[in-house]
């Protein structure tokens, strides 16, 4: 089968502005659960390859990250606070201030996205769609669950192919293709929507029980990565106390 | 032309059948996406034009460590003892800005000031659909009738009176005019929800209100607890 790219993205607009059909559409097909994959793939891979080239411009437009580093260190060493803890702790505190600096700048440019890591946003073009079929399953699963004990109607691929389609406000990312455009929250808020939409069309649900089987799966989901980073966090600073001499 | 110029005057005085109209169109989300962009657009333009103009002159280190100065002026009461630490940490901003980037100065801060400009259209669509999410879950709560599209298409109507900001650069008119767009803003914004939910005033003024109320009442009782406990 060829896939029809013209009908993929106009069902994917369709769906983003939250019409009911290309929800129905999906519910209906074949192999609902094919073509959401296939849907959820190829935007991973739009946004990954827009986010790279808007990465390589960043990058061409920022002066060197080795020298912003160096300049930054050699001012914060001046400042009155750090002399008065270098006069009263010594040496000792030089050494770890150095340590937790070096490994700041090696976490948080990966940790904030920031442009420069060339490196990282081409491995972005496995991890874009890799990480968006992962949510894409984990939450459908979870809403499916939820929906079927709100009496909802729809089978599990009917869920999955449903729920694909709210991975269309990935595609505002496309603007990240310029660098420096931050699409900010809306695509967290429109994903709602777009779920919100794709669970009250696959199950029928009435609006207070979709509202539900919208929202309980993204609650479960955020306390799982709550507990998980408050249990990783001891874990990764022991790790990083061994590492060092 | 002038249908469009009709149906504006209508949303700012409040006429029922223009946020009717746009509650019963269609198109509505598609219609309601595009206002707030293009209003964001006109807003922030004054902002892109002075940053691009701005990206075109040599860096004057000297200056900007003046603007700076100046700036910290007032706050140096209010800073004390740590007065010597914000000046250094300033130091190290223009040092930073500075440095020249890979590709040549002025094309890269024409980059920076476009994605800066056209990342105000998604902060407008963030921030209008972070709170509608709550004042629809409140209308509904409270019997509302309204779909999701009609209130993403009526409220957005909020964003017409915004349109005043574009003179926000104004020393003294551009806080009045801030003033005057937001109680406007809100206004329309009542009216929206109560036309999308078939509500009376009062109550889509509290729909509207909700999510404030219930955040001050979070806040309220977490700092009353945080009082308990200290």
């Amino acid at each position: 089968m060829k896939p029809d790219f013209r009908h993929l993205a106009t069902l994917l607009g369709r769906a983003l502005l939250l019409e009911p059909e290309p929800y129905n559409e999906l519910r209906e097909s074949p192999n609902p659960f094919v073509e959401g994959l296939f849907l959820v793939v190829a935007v991973g891979l739009v946004v990954a390859v827009a986010s790279l080239i808007g990465s390589i411009l960043a990058w061409a437009s920022l002066p060197n990250m080795a020298t912003v580093r160096q300049v930054v260190y050699e001012n914060l060493v001046r400042m009155p606070w750090y002399l008065q803890w270098e006069e009263q702790a010594g040496s000792r505190f030089v050494q770890e201030f150095k340590r937790w600096y070096d490994l700041g700048w090696q976490v948080s440019p990966i940790l904030l996205g920031a442009p420069g890591n060339l490196l990282f946003s081409l491995a972005n073009l496995v991890l874009t769609p890799l990480g968006l079929v992962l949510s894409w399953l984990v939450y459908g699963v979870l809403a499916h669950v939820v929906a079927r004990l709100l009496k909802g109607r729809a089978t599990l691929v009917q869920t999955l192919g449903c729920t694909a389609l709210a991975v269309a406000p990935q595609l505002l990312k496309i603007a990240t293709v310029l660098p420096f455009v931050n699409v900010g929250v809306v695509v967290g808020a429109w994903t709602l929507l777009c779920q919100y939409r794709g669970l009250r069309e696959a199950h029928a649900l009435p609006w207070g029980r979709a509202f539900l089987a919208t929202v309980l799966p993204v609650l479960v989901l955020w306390l799982l990565i709550i507990v998980g980073v408050a249990a990783a966090i001891p874990f990764g600073l022991t790790l990083v106390g061994r590492s060092q001499p | 032309m002038k249908a469009f110029l009709a149906r504006l005057r209508g949303v700012l005085t409040l006429e029922t059948a223009a946020f009717e109209e746009m509650r019963d169109a269609r198109d509505g989300i598609r219609r309601a996406l595009l206002l707030i962009a293009v209003i964001s657009l006109i807003v922030a333009f004054p902002t892109f034009v002075g940053e691009f103009v701005q990206g075109w002159r040599p860096f004057d280190a000297a200056r900007a460590r003046a603007e700076a100065e100046a700036a910290l002026q007032p706050l140096s009461p209010a800073l004390g003892p740590m007065l010597d630490n914000v000046r250094a940490g300033l130091n190290i901003g223009l040092e930073v800005a500075a440095l020249p980037p890979r590709l040549p100065r002025p094309l890269a801060h024409t980059l920076q000031a476009l994605g800066r400009y056209l990342s105000s259209p998604f902060a407008w669509v963030g921030g209008w659909l972070s709170y509608l999410l709550w004042v629809m879950l409140a209308a509904k709560l409270m019997g509302g009738r309204g779909g999701i599209r009609q209130m993403l298409a009526t409220t957005s109507l909020y964003s017409i009176p915004q349109a005043l900001n574009v003179l926000g650069f104004v020393p003294f008119l551009g806080r009045a005019l801030w003033v005057v767009a937001f109680t406007w803003g809100l206004l329309v914004y009542v009216k929206a929800v109560a036309v999308a939910n078939d509500f009376d005033w009062s109550k889509a003024a509290l729909a509207t209100l909700a999510p404030l109320i219930v955040l001050a009442y979070g806040l309220v009782v977490v700092t009353g607890l945080a009082g308990l406990w200290g």
